[in-house]
Order: structure tokens, then sequence, then C-alpha cells
């Protein structure tokens, strides 16, 4: 597909957008130190700007590995992105979802909006090589079992730089980072049932996908 | 408090998170076994998880990062203050000139124009005559006293509110750089090529500091590399590498200069721009080509 019109697309990717208030967490749940960290952190003063950025650092790293795969090249600077998206966005910050939730869904953004650029770097000239399963990270499986899992994988990504950006995201924060359709919804700042239709529509295109992969078969099993 | 059933959705994240009873593993078996996708999504799930594991080196990668953001923030913050002090000294000049543009005019407007006339015995200066109404009600000087006074310096004309021409047509016709963009990329695409180069310069000369303007030299230096247009093309990507060095396709531009280059025969600059690519991107697949190219060279 077309990388201008994926990124005009794409364009509704804005973690900086506000949350709807009605849903505030519940007076039940824990505290949020992390979000603690992050009211004072937006003083200004540097050690606490430092201190969050400390504590949020490792769940950004988390979530673009999951996006990327381990010992990508651009994964710090990707992160440090994430990172100064965080600080951007927290003015914006409203409490609807946990503080983890917040940073993680900005770190998942970051990491796709990350890789269609790669993808739009690739189309310009592709590289190389091709993955082999030697290249990729050690599991404790297979190598041919890491193959299908790459496979997997990358047909799943592909799929998430074609999708309309609110059903990538849903799925994205539901099997990449492992919300609960709740949890999505809250981070997402949508009604559940919102992000239930997103979810369908988004395993349909997957359905339809694996439909036209004719070695969808070896995918399949090597899930099961 | 009663558990709620989890929805059915939820069954494959809260397994990944070991939050399964029994009856719920039950479910989520089910619903594996007669969805493929669902199996899919399943095993893709855990594939994630396992991938952001933590691995050697993450803490001083983390600490490399944390320390450039915290850096930069705080840079950023100093240059929102200097900014917030330039503004303001500039706001409270410009109500001082304002208030001065409103007041001077004001002291040379006190008579009409048609009653000032200039006095023959003080050449310079103007004589300023009560109207005829002022007279008769006996308000203001008698008709004997005319009021001389120096004539200042011309007032200023009257601030008008400055209407562009675009504001007056109202829709500027001149297209987004994204729309242009997008328009010689689907062009490029479909292998229109002469519309396609024509798009990209139009955009280059229509929004020069656009992001879309700058990725497009890469774009159009391609195209007029296939061309045989070694020169123009190299004049494409070295604009590139000029003016966004730390660019993300700023490997590419470089090793399509350096074809480019090749192209037209200059070997010493070719040379210089392989090498400079090397050291930039010693680990690009491009610099394994570069290394290859040079030892031609030699």
């Amino acid at each position: 597909m077309e990388h201008s019109v994926k990124s005009e697309r794409h364009a509704g990717y804005n973690w900086g957008e506000p949350i709807p208030m009605r849903r505030r967490r519940s007076r039940d749940a824990p505290p949020d130190e992390l979000a603690l960290l992050a009211r004072q952190a937006q003083q200004g003063r540097p050690t606490e700007v430092r201190a969050f950025l400390t504590a949020v650092a490792p769940l950004v790293l988390r979530a673009v590995r999951q996006v990327l795969g381990g010992g990508h090249p651009d994964e710090e600077d990707i992160v440090q992105e994430a990172l100064v998206g965080t600080l951007d966005a927290l003015p914006r910050f409203r409490g609807a979802c946990s503080m983890a939730h917040f940073v993680r869904r900005i770190g998942l953004l970051t990491a796709l909006n990350a890789r269609r650029r790669f993808s739009l770097r690739r189309q310009i000239a592709p590289p190389a090589y091709e993955t082999d399963a030697d290249s990729l990270p050690a599991s404790g499986n297979s190598p041919a079992e890491n193959v299908d899992a790459e496979r997997r994988r990358a047909l799943f990504l592909a799929l998430l730089d074609e999708l309309p950006a609110a059903q990538a995201e849903a799925i994205g924060l539901h099997c990449v980072l492992g919300y609960t359709v709740a949890e999505t919804a809250a981070a997402a700042g949508v009604p559940v049932n919102t992000v239930r239709g997103r979810l369908v529509a988004a395993k349909a295109a997957l359905r339809q996908r694996l439909a036209e992969d004719s070695g969808v078969d070896e995918l399949l099993r090597g899930a099961s | 408090m009663k558990k709620s059933t989890p929805l059915p959705e939820d069954l494959s994240v809260l397994a990944r998170r070991g939050e399964l009873s029994a009856s719920e593993g039950r479910r989520l078996d089910m619903l594996l076994g007669a969805s493929r996708v669902e199996r899919f999504v399943h095993a893709l799930g855990q594939e994630f998880d396992q991938t952001g594991a933590d691995c050697d080196g993450d803490q001083a990668a983390l600490r490399r990062a944390v320390d450039q953001v915290a850096m930069r923030d705080s840079a950023q913050r100093n240059r929102r203050g200097l900014r917030l002090g330039v503004a303001f000294v500039a706001a409270a000049c410009f109500v001082t000139l304002g208030a001065a543009a409103l007041t001077v005019p004001r002291m040379f407007e006190s008579a009409p124009a048609s009653e000032r006339s200039e006095c023959t015995e003080c050449p310079g200066t103007e004589v300023t005559r009560t109207p005829a109404a002022a007279r008769v009600s006996g308000e203001g000087p008698s008709p004997a006293e005319p009021q001389c006074r120096q004539q200042g310096p011309e007032p200023a004309p009257a601030m008008t509110p400055s209407v562009s021409k675009s504001a007056v047509s109202g829709k500027s016709r001149v297209q987004s750089a994204g729309a242009q963009f997008a328009n010689a990329n689907r062009l490029r695409t479909v292998g229109h090529t002469r519309a396609a180069i024509a798009a990209y310069r139009r955009l280059q000369r229509e929004h020069p500091a656009s992001s879309e303007a700058r990725l497009s030299r890469v774009l159009l230096g391609r195209i007029l590399l296939q061309q045989g247009a070694g020169d123009a093309a190299h004049r494409q990507f070295a604009s590139y590498v000029g003016t966004d060095p730390g660019g993300s396709l700023t490997e590419e531009a470089l090793f399509g200069q350096a074809t480019a280059l090749r192209m037209s025969g200059k070997t010493a600059e070719e040379r210089r721009v392989y090498q400079q690519l090397i050291t930039k991107f010693p680990r690009s697949i491009y610099a394994e080509r570069a290394r290859e190219r040079l030892r031609g060279l030699d």
C-alpha cells in the first residue's frame, strides 16, 4: 500500500488526544504511584522529571520491543521518541486509565509509527537480506518454530499498517500489549462496546488475510 | 464480592496473565478450538509477551534514553521561559506604540481642517478659527483673537488593518504539502513517471520547507536515477542530505548520491560520499555495498 495514503489514514494516531472524563478509575483502585510521579514531573523540576522518566522507561521499552522485535537497531531512538511524547502528553492525562497503561499505549503507537517509517524506507530500497532462523532472538524454540513465529508477527504487524487507525490501535492494545477490552476502552477513551466492535472488524480483516495467505496452515500449526 | 464473568475476548489476555480459573480455561480451549483467528491471536499474544522480555544492556540503554530526554526537556523549558520573556517585552512595546499612535493624531485633529489657515504674520503657524455656532453661543475665543499655534509635523496616517489578498479571496488554491505528496506518490506508483516528477517538483517549489518536500527529494532522486539523469538526481539527494543531515532517509540519500556521481563519472566525489556513508552508518546494508564499491575502485 502507498505510504502517503497510509500516513494520511493513520494521521488519527494521536496519543495526546484528551480522554473523556466519564470513566474515572474506581476509588477502590490502588493508588497510582506513576500518576503521582507524573503530577510532580509536570511541575518541571529536573529531578522529578528524571524520576518519572526512570520509572516509565522500562514500560515504554517493553511496548516498543513488542512491536519492533528484540534487538532492533533503532530501539533506543524509538524509546526516546516515546518518552518525549509521554512528557508532551502528560497535561492531557485525565486519569481514565492507569498511568502505566497510558504510557505503554504511547510506546505502542510510537513504535507502530516508526514501523511505518521503516516500511517507507524498505519501499524505497528493499533490504539486502531476508529474515532467517539464525537472525531471530533465541527463545528456546526450534529454528522452524522461530521462523513461523516471526512470520505470524510480520503478517499481523503488516495488517496493523493497513487497518484504519482506530481498529489498529484497538487490536494493538489488546493483542500486543495484552489489555482487556475494558482497559483498551479506558486507554483509548471510547466505550467498551466500541472497542468490541473494532476488535471484531480487525479480526475479520485478519481472517481475510489468513485466507489469502497460502502458508497459513503452517502458521496455524505453529500456533496450535 | 462475586467475580464477574470475563468477556470472551478477554480470556486469552487473562490466560497470558495467568489469571484464568479452571472453568474459564475450558471456555478458552473451546474458543480456540472453534476459531483459527482466535488461535492465531492467542499464539501471537504469547509471542509478543516473550518478545518484550528484558535483555542484557537494557539498563544502560534506558539510562541513556532517560538522560537524553531529561536534558532535552530541561532545555525546552528554558527556551520556553526565554520566549515568554521576549513575548512579554514585545507585547509591552506594542501596547505603548499603539497608545502613542492613537494619541498623537488626536492632538493635531483638535480643529477641523476647513477651519485651518496659515497665519500671514507668522509663517509656519496655523490660525484656528472657532466655528460660527460656537461664536454665536459665546463659547470660545472672540473672532478678533485668532489663535496661533506652531504647526507640528504631519500627523501619522491612521492605521488601517491590512487585509491580505488570500484572506479576501477566501480559501487558498495551493494544495497542502501532504495532498501534493500523496498525489505525486500515487502517480509514481501507477507508472506515470513524468507526471510524478512534475508533481514532486511542484511540491518542492510550493512547500519548500515541508517535511514532504524533504522526503520527495529522495523519491525524485531515485526516479531521476532510473531515468539516467545523474546530475539532476545528485542535486536532489545532495539537497536532502544538506537540509536534513539527520533525516530518516539519509542512508538512502547518501547511497543514491554516490550512485548518481558514479553515473556522472565523478569517481573522486563518489568515493568521498561512500566514505561519508560508511562513517555515518557503519552497520547499514548500504555501508557493506559501499565498502564493496570502494574495494572495486581501489
